[in-house]
């Protein structure tokens, strides 16, 4: 037993104060009676029948030292240890991963492992140190050998299920660190599967039970000749055969229904044929309840048709046209210098001279231009040299260039434009937009330089046609729970969101370099928003369970001591036990009041 | 003494009662003291046969003439009986408005001139710590100022052993006894009433309680302190505790009362709350004193 507010036993001081005030209360009417003869008498009487008339007599003031004593007793704090868990160094890992979103006994795994982890918490000793950590994807230390109980409540209650994919084993060497600066510590592990302890110094509260589950594993489709044909996994891992009603939804609308049964620890591959292509993305459904909820649903992104057109005007320019060949989305149309255009195109390339008017919608790409127009006046030809790299956006990759052009064409930079190339102190290259329009500029024939032959050829064609299409924020559509979703910003995007399932908009920082998206912990759609000015660009991306955790059947390793019973708690405080007691004693006091 | 225990209001108390009183035994309830003793005195008693060895003087010849045998004339023997009247001056009598002590040589008063009225002998007792101060004999009315005096000097203090000072009284004749005291003496009054019974005396023991004694008005913490001893007792009076004292002092009063009537004695308890009047003529006529 300890006490953990031994300062509350200054209180003893009232002890005296108590007894002095009874002896003043004390103060005896004083009264002359003729003989004590008689009272003598009776007293010698009283006393020979009842021992304990002295005690009676006191037994008010001995019944209020009592109370006394006992609060003084619960202001200390006292708590008894349990002998076995006399310890003082806590470490706690909670397992947060995708499988403890399985429903326990009430609540889901995670919340009745949080309430347990609390329970726990309440009944160390105030002085105990409490490191937690969160085990999903990563081990995430929440708090480090805290003995404030308060800041660990509060920090175990922040603990939201990730969903993601994680093994809690591999918090081994992160609490073994933690675990070699104290003498002796006791891991508690809450997890929903078996945890090596190896040679840690702890144990594993195993959140059971085992509930029966079927997941969907895997989807993915392809484009058929009348449609798409989507393909769905899905995986029976109870211990039963079950009958599975898969839904396939295009959107928000039903599209198809298939009844599958399927055996115990069965995976069935099923597909379904001629799904409309129009939708934004597919997600397939199981109609059944079942033990983990957040696997039930499985969403694949339609790949949308909005390559971007872009026109090449030229006359043979191979360096050019290999350079956007690589450029998987986007659809290239070539056109000589003399040909008129018709169509609208997203991007214009002139390489050279050109005929006609330029655009007013679209794009513009000038390679080499020798006449002025709208944007810029172009001078003659110029001796060049070295080409220097402007830092940008656009010449992202770029900074170990080195290559030389031979002829340059003078051209006035305009006020707009940013440099991206420089010969000496004459600018060769330059983006900008004007009047809605963006434009680039090299200033300079491909067949002049060695450029073309660098390996930042690609790079620098790739991110100027970026620049000038807008091309795909981000290229991966498909994600797991816990993943960082790459956020590709538009080297304008002025503001970016990103809004999950749960309808929820939130802004990431623009500034350079853009942070993955971390959060992504309900499996769903997400919409990623870029704002160009009133332009905005959007991009969605499908977020599913991982496949991992959908096995919410792990059975505890036999190696590792499993407690299911938590009723082993550190000790008792014994404060509000004794506060009752004290108030026990005092309606005592009072009846013994009334009777006196 | 505080107060006058013989003022005017007592004279004419005493007065009335002596009237009354002498009424009461011309009447002839109680009469004189009379010996039981047969002797010579001019008062005739009764006749007996004669035996031999009586005194022939004393036959009644007339008698022996009418009915021809020998009678004898027995005459009445009348002795003058020493009343001794014991005191209690102890401390503890002192006390109380209406005082103990005053009452005690009231009564102690009414009884002298009643004995003296009856042509008895009295003999005034003090009983005052272990030391007994005796008055001299009063004999007639006109002895009665004498013994007002000494019992008006008296002084109340110390505590009291009655039965052992009591003893040490030489009683050689009989006469009676009578004991004023309120009895919460060391000593066994029982002690006291054999010795008294020993001495051939009519026992009449008068227990004298204030009424704080015999209802005692008391509750809570109360420190107790003796009037004689000065010792203290620091009690919590409960109603148990009151009921027991009453019990005690019941037991007690009962205790002196059989073992006074087993000797042929009488006891009677007076409070000082009662008017002398209602006394004398209540109490004392109940138990056949007057």
């Amino acid at each position: 037993m300890r006490l953990f507010a031994p300062s509350g036993l200054w209180f003893l001081s009232l002890i005296p104060i108590l007894i002095l005030m009874y002896i003043l209360k004390q103060r005896f009417e004083e009264r002359e009676v003729p003989s004590l003869y008689l009272w003598h008498q009776v007293l010698m009487d009283t006393e020979a029948t009842s021992p304990f008339q002295k005690l009676k007599r006191n037994i008010l003031f001995l019944l209020q030292l009592l109370i006394l004593l006992l609060c003084i007793f619960a202001l200390s704090n006292p708590f008894i240890f349990n002998q076995s868990n006399n310890y003082e160094n806590v470490i706690m890992v909670i397992d947060s991963s995708g499988s403890m979103s399985s429903k326990g006994n009430k609540d889901t795994k995670l919340e009745e492992a949080k309430l347990k982890a609390q329970e726990r918490i309440n009944s160390l000793s105030s002085g105990s140190k409490i490191t937690l950590i969160s085990s999903s994807r990563n081990s995430t230390v929440e708090i480090s050998a805290s003995s404030d109980k308060r800041e660990v409540l509060n920090k175990l209650k922040a603990i939201e299920v990730t969903n993601s994919a994680g093994n809690i084993d591999d918090t081994y060497s992160l609490v073994k660190a933690i675990s070699k600066q104290y003498k002796s510590y006791t891991v508690l592990y809450f997890s929903d599967r078996g945890v090596d302890l190896k040679d840690l110094n702890g144990e594993v509260i195993y959140m059971g039970p085992q509930r029966n589950n079927v997941s969907l594993d895997y989807i993915a489709q392809s484009l058929g000749d009348k449609g798409l044909r989507v393909m769905l996994r899905v995986t029976n891992h109870s211990s039963e055969n079950t009958d599975a009603e898969i839904s396939l939804y295009g959107e928000e609308k039903l599209i198809e229904v298939k009844n599958e049964a399927i055996k115990s620890k069965e995976t069935k591959t099923i597909y379904f044929e001629n799904v409309p292509e129009d939708v934004k993305y597919i997600y397939g459904e199981l109609t059944q309840k079942d033990g983990l909820e957040e696997d039930n649903k499985i969403y694949s992104i339609v790949k949308q048709k909005n390559a971007k057109k872009i026109l090449l005007s030229t006359d043979k320019n191979v360096f050019l046209e290999k350079a956007l060949a690589a450029l998987k989305d986007v659809e290239l149309y070539k056109a000589l210098p003399s040909e008129k255009i018709n169509e609208e195109f997203d991007l214009y390339i002139y390489d050279g001279e050109f005929k006609g008017q330029l655009p007013k919608t679209g794009n513009i790409l000038f390679i080499n231009p020798k006449q002025n127009n709208t944007f810029f006046n172009v001078g003659g030809e110029l001796q060049g040299g070295k080409a220097i790299v402007v830092t940008n956006a656009t010449t992202k990759y770029m900074s170990s260039s080195d290559f030389v052009i031979s002829k340059i064409t003078d051209i006035t930079t305009p006020y707009w434009a940013s440099a991206l190339l420089k010969v000496g102190d004459k600018n060769v290259s330059f983006i900008g937009e004007q009047k809605g329009q963006r434009v680039g500029v090299l200033g300079f024939d491909l067949h002049n330089t060695d450029f073309p032959l660098t390996s930042e050829f690609p790079i620098f064609i790739n991110n100027l046609v970026s620049y000038l299409v807008d091309r795909d924020a981000s290229s991966s559509t498909m994600y797991n729970c816990g993943d960082s979703i790459d956020i590709a910003p538009l080297p304008e995007a002025e503001k970016i969101f990103i809004t999950g399932p749960d309808e929820k908009k939130i802004e990431l920082s623009s500034t350079y370099p853009v942070q993955p998206y971390d959060k992504s912990y309900n499996p769903g759609i997400y919409n990623i928003t870029q704002k160009i000015g009133e332009i905005t660009v959007e991009k969605i991306v499908a977020v599913n369970f991982p496949v991992s955790e959908s096995n919410i059947n792990l059975a505890p390793q036999a190696n590792s001591k499993v407690i299911t019973n938590i009723s082993s708690k550190g000790g008792i405080n014994v404060m509000n036990y004794l506060l009752a007691l004290a108030l026990l004693v005092l309606i005592c006091e009072w009846i013994v009041y009334l009777k006196s | 003494m505080k107060e006058k225990v013989f003022d005017g209001q007592f004279y004419r108390k005493l007065e009335s009662i002596a009237i009354k009183a002498r009424m009461t035994m011309t009447d002839g309830a109680a009469g004189g003291r009379k010996s039981k003793a047969k002797g010579n005195s001019v008062e005739f008693s009764d006749f007996r046969e004669y035996t031999p060895g009586d005194d022939f003087r004393r036959i009644d010849w007339n008698a022996f003439g009418r009915f021809d045998k020998l009678y004898l004339k027995v005459f009445m023997e009348e002795r003058e009986a020493l009343t001794n009247i014991f005191v209690d001056c102890s401390r503890s009598m002192d006390f109380g408005e209406e005082n103990k002590g005053a009452m005690a040589l009231r009564i102690s008063a009414i009884l002298t001139y009643l004995a003296l009225n009856n042509l008895d002998r009295v003999c005034l007792n003090k009983v005052q710590g272990d030391t007994l101060s005796c008055s001299s004999l009063y004999m007639g009315k006109s002895s009665f100022p004498r013994a007002l005096q000494f019992l008006e000097s008296s002084d109340f203090k110390g505590s009291t052993n009655l039965a052992a000072t009591i003893k040490r009284k030489e009683l050689k004749t009989r006469g009676i006894a009578i004991v004023i005291s309120d009895f919460f003496t060391i000593g066994s009054s029982i002690d006291m009433i054999k010795y008294l019974s020993y001495k051939k005396q009519q026992i009449i023991l008068i227990q004298v309680l204030n009424e704080e004694e015999v209802n005692p008005v008391i509750g809570g913490q109360v420190r107790l302190i003796d009037s004689e001893t000065r010792e203290e007792v620091n009690l919590t009076i409960t109603p148990k505790l009151l009921k027991a004292y009453h019990n005690k002092l019941k037991s007690l009063q009962l205790g002196v009362s059989e073992g006074v009537k087993k000797y042929g004695g009488r006891f009677l308890q007076i409070s000082t709350s009662e008017a002398l009047d209602k006394i004398v003529f209540e109490y004392f006529a109940k138990e056949g004193i007057i």
